[in-house]
């Protein structure tokens, strides 16, 4: 999550937790640590009553898992980092150093924009196009793994969404970035506006989002693993002759034709769980339309 | 494909707004515009300049005299969208190793062979200088000793002709006039005041009408601060003019000069293309052709990849060509001097 402070990704990550919990269509969210869970849905009652979790103070990594219908489908690690390490140097603080390297590594980034500032404060907007700098240095090198970058504009009921003025205001400083994100092969891009205060608005939409990326890449990778076994399966069934068979009994090796079938089977096994995303992502796909994506 | 590095080069005399001009462009830049990005490699560098910039728009506080007359290096990713066109290594020099004696600084020596390698050069020019020299012509000794002109213009000469000598390509010019707003004055409009400037650069800067030579005048503001504007000024009268155009020209002239050099590219694996298909086609010819299908297969592999090369040479060709032509859209009406001549 990359963010200036006060933006709301601490309050974001919360009540996203408790709402992907509570399920969502087949879709559930699990942290592997019982203190995260606990701290995180006790957050999240305090948010919808009106308190707000305090300021991130150093970087807070959850390791949660999504499932749909009670299987587990994706493992993934959801990373906050404190607002002003989006500005700082790494010379002043560790955690900025973190952010850079969490930014480069990462599989997915989710930004947030404080939507009631961007209407409100005249600097915002400049804030908010800094953080462009982050996203380009991060992403400008990964040109074969294409990397999904939600927008999620916070506080939008803090605003008024049907005037103008304020669409403007939310829009302009993005406009850019977005352009860029159209314009790439590799980056997938969407713009969200949320609203995270005791009326919740659309808070699922960023990490399910994310999510569909990250599972139809993980499909992405099994198919291709699957064909490439495949195809090993029957280079090796080629090679299956009475001399090669003699051979790998006196040398006591594997045969041809047994590597040939435990490669088949090894392809079977991907595929089959490549078909296993095949619901999850068609459930995401439902869940998403009308969103957005460039 | 690895990006390519263009070195630029900035020197202009203690306090002419060399600073004030890259805290905005780099502001301007960094958050897009029109497609185009810019960010440095190192993120505390980005830290650095926005924290000083910030301290303009929000206090009105000017970045100070450098009070050591440090040279700054800089390295910049430009990118079009996500896209690096090139990374970007940049030097401002200190004033004062403009006209020092040889051994009065390390930079000094550095300087002569860094403009020897740069592709572009940015000569600023305090326009509130410039404007003394507007309102009194008899002054323009002194606004020459006090922009440190003619020092700057012999060194970039010398640079310019021993690229010539060894046959490189000639850096770019971008005359950055700073503080554009001080060239307005009684009865004369900035517009006005720059036409005259520009008549009268063969004599402060001979260096941009030299033959080859391609140089862009460009009047630069930050804001309306007035002749008297020292450490502190007023927040709204900050209004940010041209601070992108030098950039865009620097690389525009790049890619220009890149473009000359595919182009032989391409005709060099035109040439060897067109050789290899004669040679298969000799070979080919007569009884003993049946003998020569090892060396034709060999020629054949041959020109399959020179066509390969000119396939990709003239995509990139193309590619460059569409961006020289867009990024000539963002300085439409700038006044520019090729070969001696102004270009409007």
């Amino acid at each position: 999550m990359l963010g200036h402070s006060g933006a709301g990704k601490t309050t974001y990550v919360s009540l996203m937790y408790a709402e992907m919990h509570a399920g969502v269509a087949g879709f559930q969210v699990r942290a592997g640590d019982d203190d995260h869970h606990r701290q995180l849905m006790t957050d999240a009652k305090a948010i919808r009553a009106g308190t707000y979790p305090a300021a991130t103070h150093r970087r807070a990594r959850y390791d949660l898992a999504l499932s749909y219908h009670g299987s587990e489908v994706m493992p993934f690690s959801w990373r906050d980092h404190r607002g002003g390490a989006a500005s700082g140097r790494t010379s002043d603080a560790q955690d900025v150093a973190e952010l850079n390297q969490d930014l480069l590594d990462s599989d997915a980034i989710a930004v947030f924009v404080d939507g009631a500032d961007l209407v409100n404060d005249p600097q915002a907007a400049r804030m908010v196009g800094r953080l462009s700098s982050h996203i380009l240095r991060a992403l400008q090198s990964r040109e074969e793994f294409p990397t999904p970058v939600a927008i999620a504009v916070t506080k939008c009921d803090c605003v008024d969404l049907g005037s103008a003025r304020v669409q403007e205001a939310l829009d302009a400083p993005l406009r850019d970035l977005a352009s860029a994100m159209r314009a790439s092969s590799h980056i997938q891009g969407t713009i969200l506006r949320i609203s995270c205060g005791p009326s919740p608005m659309n808070v699922i939409l960023p990490v399910l989002w994310l999510m569909r990326f990250g599972v139809i890449g993980m499909g992405m990778r099994l198919a291709a693993t699957a064909q490439s076994l495949s195809e090993a399966a029957q280079a090796a069934a080629k090679m299956d002759t009475m001399g090669d068979r003699i051979a790998a009994w006196w040398r006591g090796a594997q045969n041809s034709a047994s590597l040939a079938e435990q490669l088949r089977l090894n392809a079977e096994r991907a595929y089959q769980d490549f078909l296993v995303l095949v619901p999850p992502v068609e459930g995401l796909d439902k869940l998403l339309t009308g969103v957005e994506s460039f | 494909m690895t990006t390519p590095n263009l070195t630029l080069t900035m020197l202009g005399t203690t306090s002419s707004g060399k600073t004030t001009f890259l805290l905005g462009m780099y502001d301007i830049m960094s958050a897009g515009l029109h497609g185009y990005f810019t960010f440095t490699e190192d993120p505390d560098q980005a830290v650095d300049l926005r924290d000083a910039w910030d301290l303009l728009i929000d206090e009105g506080e000017l970045p100070p005299p450098n009070v050591t007359d440090n040279s700054k290096h800089y390295r910049f990713v430009f990118n079009h969208g996500f896209t690096p066109l090139v990374t970007i290594d940049w030097m401002d020099y200190r004033g004062g190793a403009l006209d020092d004696r040889r051994d009065s600084g390390s930079d000094v020596l550095e300087l002569r062979a860094r403009l020897e390698r740069s592709d572009s050069i940015y000569l600023v020019l305090d326009g509130g200088s410039l404007a003394i020299w507007l309102d009194d012509p008899e002054k323009r000794t002194v606004v020459q000793k006090k922009l440190k002109v003619q020092a700057m213009s012999s060194q970039v000469l010398q640079a310019v002709t021993n690229r010539k000598q060894n046959g490189l390509p000639l850096p770019s010019l971008a005359v950055l006039i700073t503080k554009a707003d001080l060239l307005r004055g009684p009865e004369r409009s900035v517009g006005q005041a720059l036409a005259t400037v520009v008549d009268g650069l063969p004599e402060l800067l001979p260096v941009v009408w030299a033959d080859g030579v391609t140089a862009l005048i460009c009047p630069v503001k930050v804001g309306d601060f007035g002749a008297n504007s020292t450490g502190i000024v007023n927040v709204s009268t900050i209004d940010p003019v041209g601070l992108h155009r030098p950039m865009i020209f620097s690389l525009m002239h790049y890619l220009s000069e890149g473009l000359g050099a595919r182009a032989a590219l391409l005709a060099t694996a035109t040439a060897s293309h067109s050789e290899a298909e004669q040679q298969i086609a000799a070979l080919s010819q007569g009884y003993k052709a049946y003998f020569r299908g090892h060396r034709v297969a060999q020629w054949q592999g041959e020109a399959d990849s020179y066509g390969q090369a000119i396939a990709d040479e003239q995509r990139r060709y193309r590619s460059d060509q569409d961006l020289v032509t867009q990024l000539s859209q963002e300085l439409v009406g700038q006044p520019i001097i090729r070969n001696g001549k102004l270009e409007l």
